[in-house]
């Protein structure tokens, strides 16, 4: 039985995926203690291949793009996403933690993922760094629809179960179009979280879900409105956009917290 | 001893849930011995599906029927053990396994409710006269009473209330008293009345579809104008994207019109 984490970083020309997956695989193998693979369509722009168990070269074949926002100001960028459904075929490891590069790990409760005998582990609730923002999008992946997981993070053990989920997650992504017509998600982009969502739902008997299993600790998240100032161990500070207020902001700072850091271009200015 | 299903029910809609309802059980239960209450002549249709046919007792005028009428039901059930249905509910599982739950208990009600997701119905909005003037937060659309001393007694007391219904609510519903007579209310008086506290439990509950305790942004009044619901030749129900099990409750009579032609 070996563990370790993947990540999937393909840099699109403006964003440094691959230099937040190096930040990652630090961070993963000074708290977790294990090895990161690197699943990649750009492997020219490691810096340090010795941060990596593997590197793992595949062809990019995506075309989405989206807006990225960085507080108030934002670009459309491409987005290349949709090669984690692949996961468990990527995967050089029996039980795979599988981190978005934009995870900065703070502490080792994820390291009890690897202590279960769970097949398939992931958050539901992530938590907003604030107390006055609420997103029911993230609750439910519309106001009369199925619950929303985050593909942020997830842990599976390469078993009948967790092969039968990506089986039925490539199928969702295959046919994104049908399913995001079926689970009204209207003309939103493809996303991750969405197409797990379906997944675990449909495997699931089209019932509430009772075969996976939470993640261990809890994953919080800011917003592409926010920004990360400050990265010192494990103590983050950040700049939280206020409440009705665009462009105003409120210092916060994390001890001890895994964060999801969903402003790309603030992480990379800290990380450089 | 014998086991069944009963409702209580007057005027062509109504009849007509209980037909459906009748149809569900037959296509689910194992123990599926079904009881219509009612004052109205039945088509040979309808009388086929039922185990029983009873008028309702001591009506005066037999073409009237109210809610505050339905205390009676204990008196005219032919079954030793009872499960009393709303008639606006269909099975769609098997759920022969309450009746052995129920075994220890003279009287029996839910306490809590699901949504069409599954999750726990929390939100009070129908229930305010029960938060407001604590009273125990009990459904009487699907309920279970076994002929004894002790149901007795209490369908007396219900009987009491459901005559004297106003003077009751002034006593204890003092907080958002609602106009009309309410069966919820009245049996949550009058198992407070007799400081009943072994009558519940959660093996009784129902998929509730009143509109407002589906976790909606902004429900109508009506859930069937917010939500497609698909309803197969196999009798699977699905509402959404969720595939619904258990007793559902549809509250809108819309609903039977649509799913009875599935079981003709």
């Amino acid at each position: 039985m070996n563990n370790g984490v993947l990540c999937f970083a393909n840099n699109n020309g403006r964003i440094d995926y691959v230099k937040q997956a190096e930040f990652l695989a630090t961070r993963v193998k000074k708290y977790l203690g294990l090895p990161t693979s690197l699943v990649t369509s750009t492997p020219q722009d490691v810096s340090n291949k010795k941060l990596f168990d593997k590197i793992i070269e595949i062809q990019d074949k995506n075309k989405n793009t989206k807006r990225y926002y960085n507080g108030t100001e934002h670009e459309s960028l491409l987005f290349k996403n949709n090669d984690r459904c692949n996961s468990y075929a990527y995967s050089p490891y029996t039980k795979t933690l599988v981190l978005d590069t934009d995870v900065i790990i703070c502490n080792d409760s994820l390291k009890h993922a690897f202590t279960n005998n769970h097949s398939f582990q992931i958050y539901s609730n992530c938590v907003d760094l604030t107390t006055w923002r609420h997103h029911p999008e993230f609750d439910y992946i519309n106001d009369k629809g199925i619950e929303f997981y985050w593909a942020t993070a997830f842990c599976f053990t390469k078993d009948d179960i967790s092969e039968r989920f990506f089986v039925m997650l490539n199928y969702v992504v295959e046919n994104y179009k049908h399913f995001s017509n079926v689970y009204d998600l209207g003309t939103r982009n493809f996303r991750n979280d969405h197409a797990f969502s379906i997944a675990i739902h449909v495997l699931n008997g089209f019932l509430e879900n009772d075969w996976i299993k939470k993640l261990p600790g809890s994953l919080y998240y800011t917003l592409d409105r926010d920004h990360i100032t400050n990265i010192s161990n494990d103590k983050l500070t950040f700049l939280l956009q206020k409440e009705k207020c665009h462009g105003e902001y409120t210092l916060a700072s994390t001890k001890g917290m895994n964060v999801h850091v969903m402003n790309k271009f603030s992480l990379e200015e800290m990380i450089k | 001893m014998s086991k069944g299903y009963v409702m209580m029910a007057m005027g062509k809609d109504y009849i007509q849930q209980a037909y459906l309802c009748a149809l569900s059980i037959k296509q689910t239960q194992k123990i599926n011995t079904t009881c219509l209450i009612t004052n109205e002549k039945l088509s040979k249709t309808y009388q086929e599906v039922f185990d029983h046919v009873i008028p309702i007792p001591w009506t005066i005028d037999k073409d009237y029927y109210m809610t505050q009428e339905r205390w009676k039901v204990y008196h005219a059930s032919p079954f030793t053990e009872s499960i009393l249905l709303d008639t606006d509910m269909i099975f769609l599982t098997n759920q022969d396994y309450v009746w052995e739950y129920m075994k220890p208990f003279d009287i029996c009600f839910p306490t809590s409710v699901k949504n069409y997701r599954n999750k726990i119905v929390t939100d009070n909005f129908y229930r305010q006269a029960f938060v407001k003037n604590n009273l125990p937060m009990i459904y009487c659309a699907q309920h279970y009473f076994k002929k004894s001393t002790k149901a007795h007694n209490y369908y007396n007391i219900l009987e009491l209330i459901c005559k004297n219904y106003e003077d009751f609510y002034n006593i204890y519903v003092k907080k958002a008293k609602p106009k009309y007579c309410s069966m919820d209310l009245n049996h949550a008086i009058a198992v407070t009345h007799l400081n009943l506290n072994d009558c519940f439990s959660h093996t009784l509950s129902f998929i509730h579809m009143k509109s407002r305790v589906q976790d909606w942004e902004n429900p109508t009044e009506n859930w069937l104008e917010d939500i497609q619901f698909y309803f197969d030749q196999e009798k699977q129900l699905k509402v959404g994207n969720y595939k619904q099990l258990g007793l559902f409750h549809y509250v809108e009579n819309a609903f039977c019109e649509k799913v009875v032609k599935n079981y003709a």
